[in-house]
Order: structure tokens, then sequence, then C-alpha cells
């Protein structure tokens, strides 16, 4: 009776520490689980929104809208003097809907000029062109540099276009 | 060997292999994956700059003229030209490569006559851009 109570026991303690050490495994293997689908949850994101917006980044540079020609023939930059008035020309003509589409949900597109003499709000000497929505709102920023065309002075200049956007 | 030493051998043996499962799955899916379609965003990123970099306007020039007279001779590389492309390279507020490893030469039969930037192992390079036959410029990303 005795010895049956002792062996008893000791079959109690065994399973308690086997299903103490299981618990405390299940509960590491749950906590590492749930971080790495958390951290590939947001890979995907940021890739979702990468190949978003540099595929838009693609389409902007080579949109008509914007993109240089000299005698007819295209090249590989952006008209300034297209860009400059750009945002304001979509509002006037009340066009807004239809670059909504084109852009999506972009919070804004805008390209920065790299330019060590640009400083006033003339077209030659604008630091940014705003293209759509509002410059450094909120969201990651993916962006390509790009040669801004001066038609009016046949000059160039390097631009970085940006976008700023979010799922 | 009692019955209950075997018990608990076998349990730590269940709890190393679970370890090592544990181990294994971290390793496999921290592991970096650099995919093709990352890889053609940089490639397109790299090569605009270079474009966009060849055409800037410096005074009555474009930086492609300035490099072609390096490459010729007719002008030194180290004045206005380095000047400007460590400029539009590095400049702490609008550089292009601001925090960004990148690597760029212009060589003239395989001599290097400027070289910018650390490089590194892991790089997109942009299609060279060939002055005259002789001169090569090179622009590379670290990815």
């Amino acid at each position: 009776m005795f010895t049956k109570t002792k062996k008893g026991q000791l079959e109690i303690g065994i399973t308690t520490m086997v299903l103490a050490v299981f618990v405390v495994l299940l509960l590491i293997s749950m906590v590492v689980y749930f971080r790495f689908t958390y951290l590939e949850f947001e890979d995907t994101k940021e890739e979702i929104l990468d190949q978003k917006y540099s595929g838009l980044l693609n389409v902007i540079s080579g949109m008509p809208e914007f993109r240089c020609s000299k005698n007819g023939a295209e090249d590989e930059c952006l008209d300034a003097s297209k860009l400059y008035n750009f945002k304001q020309k979509i509002l006037k003509d009340e066009i807004e809907d239809y670059y909504d589409n084109i852009f999506g949900n972009a919070n804004g597109i805008w390209i920065d000029v790299i330019d060590p003499f640009s400083g006033n709000n003339h077209y030659l000497n604008s630091e940014f062109f705003g293209i759509y929505g509002e410059k450094e709102t909120k969201g990651l920023i993916y962006s390509v540099p790009v040669s801004i065309y001066y038609p009016d002075y046949k000059k160039y200049k390097i631009g970085i276009l940006k976008i700023q956007g979010e799922l | 060997m009692k019955k209950g030493q075997a018990e608990i051998i076998g349990l730590v043996v269940v709890v190393l292999l679970l370890v090592f499962a544990l181990i294994f799955f971290i390793k496999i899916r921290s592991g970096n994956d650099d995919n093709e379609t990352k890889l053609i965003r940089a490639n397109f990123k790299v090569n605009s700059a270079l474009n966009a970099l060849m055409k800037v306007s410096i005074g009555n020039e474009q930086m492609k003229d300035l490099i072609d007279e390096c490459v010729l001779g007719f002008n030194a590389c180290d004045d206005d030209l380095k000047n400007n492309l460590t400029y539009y390279f590095e400049d702490p507020e609008k550089g292009l490569f601001k925090d960004k490893k990148y690597q760029f030469i212009i060589s003239r039969y395989n001599d290097d006559l400027i070289s910018l930037g650390d490089g590194c192992k892991e790089n997109i390079t942009a299609s060279p851009f060939v002055v005259r036959n002789s001169g090569k410029v090179e622009l590379k990303i670290c990815t």
C-alpha cells in the first residue's frame, strides 16, 4: 500500500514535469511563430507597396503630361514647364478624378530638385514641383532620380521623383 | 537504469529535438531573400540616376561634355567636374546617395580618372556610359 503510494507520487511528479516542459515549449513556440508571422506580414506589406509605387514611378516618368520632347522626339527627361503648373491646371480644369484613378491612393507625389542655386519660386529656381496631393504627409517614400529639362533656358537639372503612400 | 531515469533521458531527448527544430525554423525564416523584382527596381533606379547625371547642366555645358573633356585630356578631371559630382552624390541635404553606399568611376583604358564612393561586394551596376570608345562611366549602388 505504502510502496504503491510512493510509485504513484513519482508518476504524478514525472507527468507534471513533462507537462510543465511542454507548456513552456509551446509558449515559446507560439511567441516565436506569431513574431515571425507579424514580421512576414510587415515584409509582405512593404513588398506590395514597393511594387505598387515603383510601378507608379515608372508610369509617371513616362506620362506625356510630364515627359519632355525635342523636335517631336521623346527624350529621357521630364519637362519643367509642364511640371510647374500641373497641379493648378488639373484643379482649374476639374480633372482631378482622372488623376485620382491613375495615382490611386498615394498621399503625395512631388519632385525635389537637386540644384546648388535653387531657392525661390521662379520656375527655373523652384526647389520642388508638386504633382499630386501634399508633400511629406504620412507613409513611406518611394523615389527615383529623374532628369528635368527647362526648355526656356535649355538647361537640365537632376530631380528626385517621390511618392509617399501607404496601404 | 531505473525507470524514472530512463523517462527523464527520454524527455531530455524530446526537448532537445524540439529546440533544434525551433532553431532550424528561425534560421530558415530569417534568411535574406533578395527576389528578382527588387533587383529589377534597383536596376531602374541606378540607370535613371546615371542618365540624369550625364544630362545635368553645368554652366553652358552638360556633365557628359565635362566627362568627355576629362577623358580626352582637354580639361582637368579634378576641378569643376569632381566638385560637381561630389555635390550631386554626397551633398548632406540633397545628394543622390547621401545615405547609401555607391561607387562612381570614370576610366580611360581601364585607368581610373575619377573614383568616388567606397563600393561593396554586392551591387547593382547601371549600363556603362561609353565616352569616345576609350572612356567609360560606371555607377554601382550597393544592395
